[in-house]
């Protein structure tokens, strides 16, 4: 076991080094506007300071309003995707039919889709119902690929379930959704949270759809409304720092926290993806 | 894939034992109705464009006529056109290629057991899951002429995102650098299934760690190496945002691979008829690359 | 539009969302009867930046003076200006009035993004006042789309330490601009600071040194019009143009000036104050730009339009008539660092650079009907060319071909 040490400090260092620009970004939010261009470079903030945070990210209203959007649509797109995704994948695990493979072909090719190829089309179609500007249609658009994803991650779950079971509680009274209910759901627990951590973060983080079908700035996400401001910030690298970090961290927060679950969805989601 | 395929077919196979209801089906009918509205539509609807005249009026007051194969003429016809796709193809091959070695070199070191290996591993992927927004911007921080971090440290002045060939490298390397975690955790998968008595039977053969890296470790991982080196060619051309936040498909167009090519016809020039050509052309590849995936998959399940 | 858009959600099997949407950001709340809320676009600034604040302060005036009215500005980036009003035209919730880039106002008229003025403009009366540059801007197939606000000429700052330093005086040509620029390069320091960003904020010096040359700009595969991208190549490749400028927009290319980084730069009126008031302690002084055969400046200008679909019209056209009022404008341009578009506004401020600026206005140059409604497109391809030129992608020759053909296409559509 003494020997793995040395092991886990290259491994630390290789991971360091791998997400340096991360810890760049940290290091120059934490900056005086004069330190970010000092000869050579401050490894670690000398003279920290939060004035970034409370002037350029928290004190920017359109910076506040573009996470609060950002919260409703990654939000929305969750309930959305777990409303239709969950009974979908709990369905074409359940299903024996011909179809189910065709379906399940549907969903995995529906994910090499680009992003561009349903935004611009979206754009025209949204028009004609009203969906340009409204959290509906950012909400639709961003479920559109998180759905057929959810459905192709959970179907395993459900897989699990041993048919037998769910038999079984037909047998003593359930209806097929009280079988649904009362036991698929709780079993595959794990898999609803990596789908809800999975589909928020994706929302939080999209940037074609909030580009191409929010023009106002009451609805428009942090993403958007971040690229806008970014000429607008000059040489000031602290403040768009500060601002990036702020859009990092829900990332962060959720991988700290619900590490297991990212993992686990991004393993299985992408090799089925 | 070594993951969720083989406990499917088990699991399959227990089927004949019970009949479906047709509760069941109204189990999928929602996310059917959905896709079909919010994918298949979109894109029949793209497809119907890109044979009509479609531009700044028509996407405001409608009535689009059609054209025939008018978009379609231009667009193929076009240098411009066929430039941005060999732009698509060198980046894609460059992003494809760094993260696959990257990938693979986090692969096999984090495939050695060592204390705090998972938390480690499992850190590396922020760089997959940080929103796009967020990465080019740190990345255009570091690439700075003036004042980036990587100046100072080669001690040069160089304006990464201002000449064609660094900015193509800097838009590589910065996507290699999401999409690397992501192949390791593909390829540790695959590691993970290579059978540990394999080695110790070469090393009793008398194999050394480069030969048994090679006779060994790279033929056994070839079905997961052909699926992660699929998955982030299809992630990588469909790439968007990446390259549009951090050049704007500058210096000149070298960095203008299609989507960003695409969305400039439709919200630069207001062309929506010839973007949806240049969007029809850009599903091609993955299509093609699917049916290679799929044709893949089928074979590593009876393999 | 709530309705509807909630029918939508409803039947997507949502409800749950319908209240989100319905409480969503509707920013035309504007009453059709001449009071209630007006909304404003514009890509000057936020009320905090130096470019933005007098305007809001000038709205402030308007909001003061007319009690039962609010303005609602809004500020769009300028790169995202264009496509967010399309946008919203799209989803038919434009603003009542839009201040849009004069060379755009052809562009948004014949998508039908902003309305014909023809009715209100005759019994105002005052279409005379504006300079004629100014005012064929807003022409579009003998129609008036807008009334110029603003006007705004490019010229040379430059740093009078740094060129005392080297022993040179401004130049007057650009033959002596090559030079000079070149002399003053070195130490970290570039002679010359320019924007040539990506999109069409970057074509103003290429076209404004294509001008010089003697060259048409819907005409630029031309010896002339070569010769002024051969120069600019050279002087990026020497060095004494930073290759940075082809990422930089027109604030990067001060913030170089700004900093020392750079001994001069090209650009418009807007900086003077900003200059003066964040680096009191730069020497610098402003020149008319180098001649060759010309010595033309690039018109910057924006006109205020009314969105079509305004439910205020009225209010809105109320609006633009109380901002052109020549002793608001009086007061407000000197701050805003702009020129009056009109020919009834005094400058009493005595200010010596805005003198040059002015002097070169009067040889400003806009684009013809024929080229305006295209220009955005035009300029998006000159700088295109400067870009492929300057990052050695194609030969100047090659590279103005490459734009020429661009160009032909847009102006034939």
């Amino acid at each position: 076991m003494r020997r793995r040490w040395p092991m886990t400090v290259a491994g630390v260092l290789i991971t360091f080094v791998y997400l340096l620009p991360v810890y760049w970004m940290l290091n120059t939010s934490f900056k005086k506007p004069a330190d970010i261009f000092a000869t050579p470079p401050q490894l670690i903030p000398l003279a920290p300071t939060l004035r970034s945070y409370a002037d350029a990210a928290f004190g920017n209203p359109a910076i506040a309003k573009g996470l609060a959007n950002s919260a409703v649509i990654a939000i929305g797109t969750t309930l959305l995707t777990i409303a239709i995704a969950v009974p979908a994948a709990y369905g074409l695990a359940r299903l024996r039919l011909r179809l189910v493979s065709v379906f399940l072909m549907l969903f995995l090719v529906v994910q090499m889709v680009p992003a561009v190829n349903l935004a611009l089309p979206m754009f025209a179609i949204f028009s004609d119902l009203g969906l340009v500007n409204s959290y509906a249609g950012l909400i639709l658009a961003n479920a559109s690929l998180a759905i057929p994803l959810g459905i192709v991650l959970l179907r395993p779950y459900f897989l699990s379930v041993p048919g037998e079971i769910l038999e079984a509680a037909k047998v003593d009274g359930c209806t097929t959704f009280g079988a649904f209910t009362r036991i698929a759901l709780p079993i595959s627990r794990p898999g609803l949270i990596t789908l809800a951590v999975i589909s928020f973060l994706g929302a939080w983080g999209e940037f074609v759809f909030g580009l191409a079908l929010a023009a106002d700035e009451n609805l428009q996400p942090i993403t958007v409304v971040l690229a806008g401001l970014t000429n607008a910030f000059g040489t000031r690298w602290n403040d768009l720092m500060a601002v990036s970090a702020v859009v990092a961290l829900p990332v962060i927060a959720a991988f700290v926290f619900l590490q297991r679950y990212i993992v686990a969805g991004l393993t299985e989601g992408a090799t089925k993806s | 894939m070594a993951i969720t395929v083989p406990q499917q077919r088990v699991l399959s196979s227990r089927a004949p034992i019970r009949r479906t209801t047709a509760a069941e089906y109204l189990f999928v009918v929602p996310a059917v109705l959905f896709v079909g509205f919010t994918v298949l539509y979109p894109l029949a609807y793209n497809v119907v464009q890109s044979f009509q005249k479609v531009g700044i009026a028509q996407i405001v007051n409608g009535n689009a006529k059609f054209v025939g194969l008018d978009n379609y003429a231009d667009q193929l016809g076009r240098a411009e056109f066929w430039k941005s796709f060999g732009i698509s193809l060198i980046y894609t091959g460059g992003t494809v290629l760094v993260t696959f070695v990257a990938g693979l070199a986090l692969a096999l070191f984090f495939h050695r057991d060592f204390p705090g290996r998972n938390v480690l591993r499992a850190l590396l992927l922020l760089a997959w899951v940080l929103p796009t927004v967020v990465s080019a911007n740190v990345w255009r921080w570091l690439l700075d002429g003036t004042y980036g971090l990587l100046n100072t440290v080669l001690g040069t002045e160089i304006f990464w995102l201002g000449k064609p060939g660094t900015a193509m490298a800097a838009v590589t390397l910065a996507s290699a650098w999401s999409f690397a975690p992501f192949a390791m955790v593909l390829l540790l998968a695959g590691l993970q299934g290579i059978s540990g008595t394999l080695y110790e039977a070469a090393r009793i053969d008398g194999a050394g760690p480069w030969a048994q890296f090679r006779r060994i470790t790279l033929p056994l991982l070839k079905p997961v190496s052909l699926t992660t080196v699929l998955l982030c060619f299809i992630s990588t051309f469909k790439t968007f945002d990446t390259v549009f936040l951090m050049t704007q498909g500058g210096p000149g167009g070298a960095t203008e691979v299609l989507p960003v090519y695409a969305y400039k016809l439709a919200f630069s020039f207001y062309k929506f008829d010839v973007a949806a050509v240049a969007t029809t052309m850009l599903l091609v590849v993955p299509v093609v690359l699917s049916v290679f995936y799929f044709r893949s998959l089928r074979k590593e399940e009876t393999a | 539009m709530g309705v509807r858009r909630r029918l939508v959600a409803a039947i997507s099997g949502f409800g749950l969302l319908a209240g989100v949407v319905a409480c969503g950001g509707d920013s035309d709340s504007g009453e059709a009867s001449g009071g209630g809320t007006l909304t404003l676009w514009q890509y000057y600034g936020d009320p905090s930046s130096p470019t933005g604040k007098p305007l809001y302060d000038l709205i402030k005036k308007y909001d003061d003076a007319k009690p039962d009215v609010t303005v609602d500005v809004r500020f769009i980036p300028y790169d995202d200006f264009n496509r967010t009003l399309l946008q919203s035209a799209a989803a038919k919730e434009l603003p009542d009035v839009a201040l849009i880039g004069a060379f755009d106002t052809a562009t948004m008229a014949s998508a039908g993004i902003i309305s014909d003025l023809g009715d209100r403009v005759g019994p105002w009366g005052q279409q005379d006042k504006y300079f004629k540059t100014s005012w064929a801007t807003t022409q579009v197939e003998g129609k008036t789309y807008g009334i110029p606000h603003v006007a705004d000429a490019y010229a040379v700052y430059y740093n009078k330490q740094l060129l005392q330093q080297a022993g040179v005086k401004p130049p007057t040509t650009w033959a002596e601009m090559e030079a000079t620029a070149k002399k003053l390069t070195g130490q970290g320091r570039t002679g010359l600071a320019i924007s040539g960003i990506e999109g069409p904020e970057g074509a103003t010096v290429p076209i404004i040194r294509m001008l010089a040359a003697g060259a048409s700009i819907d005409k630029v595969d031309t010896p002339e019009a070569r010769s002024g991208l051969d120069q600019l190549t050279r002087m990026i490749k020497a060095g004494s143009i930073s290759p940075g400028a082809l990422t930089w927009n027109e604030e990067d290319a001060k913030n170089q000036f700004a900093n020392g980084k750079a001994a001069m730069m090209i650009n418009s009126a807007t900086y003077v104050n900003i200059l003066r008031k964040e680096n009191p302690k730069l020497q610098w002084d402003v020149a008319l730009l180098p001649k060759d055969k010309t010595g033309q400046t690039f018109l910057s200008a924006e006109n205020l339009a009314i969105g079509a679909t305004s439910k205020n019209p009225d209010g809105a056209w109320d609006l633009i008539t109380w901002l052109q009022q020549p002793a608001e404008l009086q007061a407000y341009l000197p701050v805003r660092n702009k020129l009056a578009a009109r020919n009834d506004v005094p400058d009493a401020s005595n200010d010596p650079v805005r003198k040059v600026f002015a002097q070169q206005l009067e040889e400003a140059w806009a684009p013809d009907e024929k080229l305006a409604p295209k220009s955005s497109e035009v300029m998006t391809h000159l700088q295109a060319a400067l870009q492929a030129s300057a990052s050695g992608s194609a030969s100047p020759e090659d590279a103005l071909k490459t734009a020429q053909k661009a160009i032909d296409e847009s102006l034939a559509k």
